[in-house]
């Protein structure tokens, strides 16, 4: 599902290199469930953007769905963004003047195609898979963060994504909301099969998971 | 959206430019429009001379006018002359009630002789001018002009109609083409009387002539020979100057309301990009997030300038209402028209939209190349 060959990632600036990824190869196949753990500032978060497609290696390939992404445009990239993947953040990132139930409607905004009422009902399925059904008009401060995070996971599956990327989801939650984000993951990766890659501190959730990567200094390390 | 208290003072910007931008165009395109409009007679190779009778008592001085006119239509250069309250470019008629199907109505009055019509080629629609014949009329003959016969005659012929003017009965005996101040001025609805006393003023009809000099001195000989040393020639001028002196005021009250005008656009240009700018910045996140969702940067610069698009409709709505209501109820009139109104509203609308273009382009634009990654961190 989703294969990284050769990669690196060095950031330059007019005095100083930094390696943020070296030689990186990782194959993920379809509808794995995988955690990847590490100290802070090992590259962690830099792997889950090229894998995001939100940042470009400095080397190397990646392939996902059989498709070759890195020479893809910035506009081919969107589509590609907003049709095969899905983010969840640890800060949710959630825009705050918008209701609960347009935050989750927002990837559909960019997909051709797709009615305003047709957004609506999916945005209401996906809001009722994570069970909150019952806050469509709120707004994300009036939440809490556990309510939070659980309407990014239903921005996050509202379009059917193939590949979950998660950074740190449970990362400001207390234990328990944790747990229960973490079961809403474990339940879409059993039952829609969907590809889960998370990044993650703690050993807890990461355990729960079918496969952990441990990286150190920009190096997969197992 | 729940942002309308970060957009307030940009709404307000926008309400205000709206309503200054209106009555700009409004108010100077009616005036610019006029320039296109004829004056209503010939001012070319004619003369003003205004005298000074000093202490010299009324019947004295009506006394002298003939003698001074015929003086001066002595002069062999001189087509022909008439003693007037009125001239084009420098004095205009005085404001008068007159009363027709029992209304009063406003109306301008031009005190001149029977010869005012020819000197100035006064083009007659219908009917004829007064002649000395009628001074002696119990009546008062009056001649209206086209302006006045098309506001306040609409469905009858004004000619042969008795108005009154101070309570004295007036018979229309024509109607003038229209007649104007000055070609910036709205055409005058108004009507000619025969003059009351000797105002002092004469206007000459000269052969034409390049030599101003000559003119000037032919003129002050002839008033010389009349007689009385009382008689003080205050100004001797031709029209074509008068009317520079008046194009040049017109054109420095043009240059002054342009460079009001460009100031107060240059403001608003940079107050508003600032505001513009500084919401946008705010909204980094925000924008990191949409294409992290699969916006391209196209998406995102057709958001933040359709969110402009709606912020200038938002802002300049309560401007186009109160505009429509001021022109309903006619409060600008007779500065501008619904005519012209409606051409400065969809102007000054036309403006702000394309002005709200250019400031929140370069701001959108910046936003749609941020690196989402980059962005989205910026929270």
């Amino acid at each position: 599902m989703i294969q990284l060959l050769n990669i690196e990632k060095i950031y330059r600036t007019k005095t100083i290199e930094t390696t943020a990824l070296n030689n990186i190869n990782l194959n993920i196949k379809k509808g794995e469930f995988v955690a990847i753990m590490g100290p802070s500032g090992c590259g962690k978060s830099t792997l889950l953007n090229i894998m995001g497609l939100l940042d470009v290696p400095t080397a190397g390939t990646i392939t996902m769905d059989n498709q070759a992404v890195t020479s893809l445009s910035r506009k081919k990239l969107a589509v590609f963004r907003n049709l095969k993947l899905g983010f969840i953040f640890q800060s949710y990132h959630l825009i705050n003047d918008l209701s609960v139930i347009d935050n989750v409607e927002l990837p559909l905004l960019y997909r051709n195609g797709i009615s305003g009422a047709q957004r609506r009902k999916r945005a209401l399925e996906a809001l009722d898979k994570v069970g909150l059904s019952a806050r469509t008009k709120h707004y994300p401060n009036q939440l809490s963060g556990g309510q939070r995070q659980r309407v990014a996971i239903a921005r996050a599956i509202i379009g059917n994504p193939e590949i979950l990327l998660a950074d740190e989801p449970t990362g400001n939650l207390d234990s328990a909301m944790g747990e229960e984000v973490m079961s809403l993951m474990l339940h879409l990766n059993e039952t829609d099969g969907t590809t889960i890659v998370m990044v993650t501190h703690d050993e807890h959730m990461a355990k729960k998971t079918q496969r952990i990567i441990h990286f150190f200094d920009g190096q997969q390390i197992s | 959206m729940n942002r309308k208290k970060a957009h307030f003072f940009l709404l307000l910007q926008l309400f205000v430019t709206f309503i200054v931008l209106f009555l700009c165009i409004g108010l100077n395109l009616k005036k610019f429009s006029n320039y296109f409009q004829p004056l209503g007679y010939q001012y070319e190779d004619t003369w003003l001379v205004e005298l000074d009778f000093q202490n010299m008592t009324e019947e004295k001085k009506l006394e002298y006018s003939d003698l001074i006119k015929h003086k001066l239509q002595s002069i062999k250069e001189i087509e022909m002359v008439s003693a007037t309250q009125v001239i084009p470019f420098y004095q205009w008629g005085k404001e008068e009630k007159i009363k027709h199907n029992k209304q009063v109505i406003n109306a301008l009055g031009f005190e001149v002789d029977e010869h005012y019509q020819n000197v100035l080629d006064i083009k007659l629609l219908e009917g004829r001018w007064f002649t000395v014949k009628d001074y002696a009329l119990n009546t008062i003959p009056i001649v209206i002009t086209k302006d006045l016969a098309d506001r306040d005659f609409k469905n009858e012929n004004p000619v042969g109609k008795t108005i009154l003017m101070a309570g004295k009965p007036a018979l229309i005996i024509g109607i003038s083409d229209t007649f104007k101040e000055n070609t910036a001025a709205d055409p005058s609805p108004g009507f000619f009387l025969p003059l009351q006393t000797n105002p002092g003023k004469y206007l000459l009809r000269s052969k034409s002539t390049n030599n101003f000099q000559l003119m000037e001195d032919r003129i002050r000989k002839a008033i010389t020979s009349v007689g009385p040393a009382e008689i003080l020639i205050k100004q001797n001028i031709s029209l074509t100057l008068f009317k520079k002196f008046a194009q040049k005021t017109d054109y420095i009250q043009l240059c002054i309301t342009l460079i009001v005008f460009s100031f107060l656009l240059i403001n608003v240009f940079l107050g508003i990009s600032g505001v513009f700018s500084y919401n946008l910045s705010k909204r980094k996140a925000e924008v990191g997030l949409r294409v992290i969702m699969g916006a391209s940067p196209f998406d995102i610069l057709k958001q933040f300038l359709g969110e402009s698009m709606v912020l200038t409709t938002l802002g300049i709505l309560p401007g186009v209402l109160i505009a429509v209501q001021l022109l309903i109820m006619q409060y600008l009139e007779p500065y501008t028209n619904g005519y012209y109104g409606a051409i400065s509203i969809v102007c000054a609308a036309a403006f702000l939209y394309l002005l709200m273009l250019s400031c929140a382009f370069y701001p959108s634009l910046k936003a749609a190349r941020l690196n989402p990654s980059d962005a989205l961190h910026e929270e």
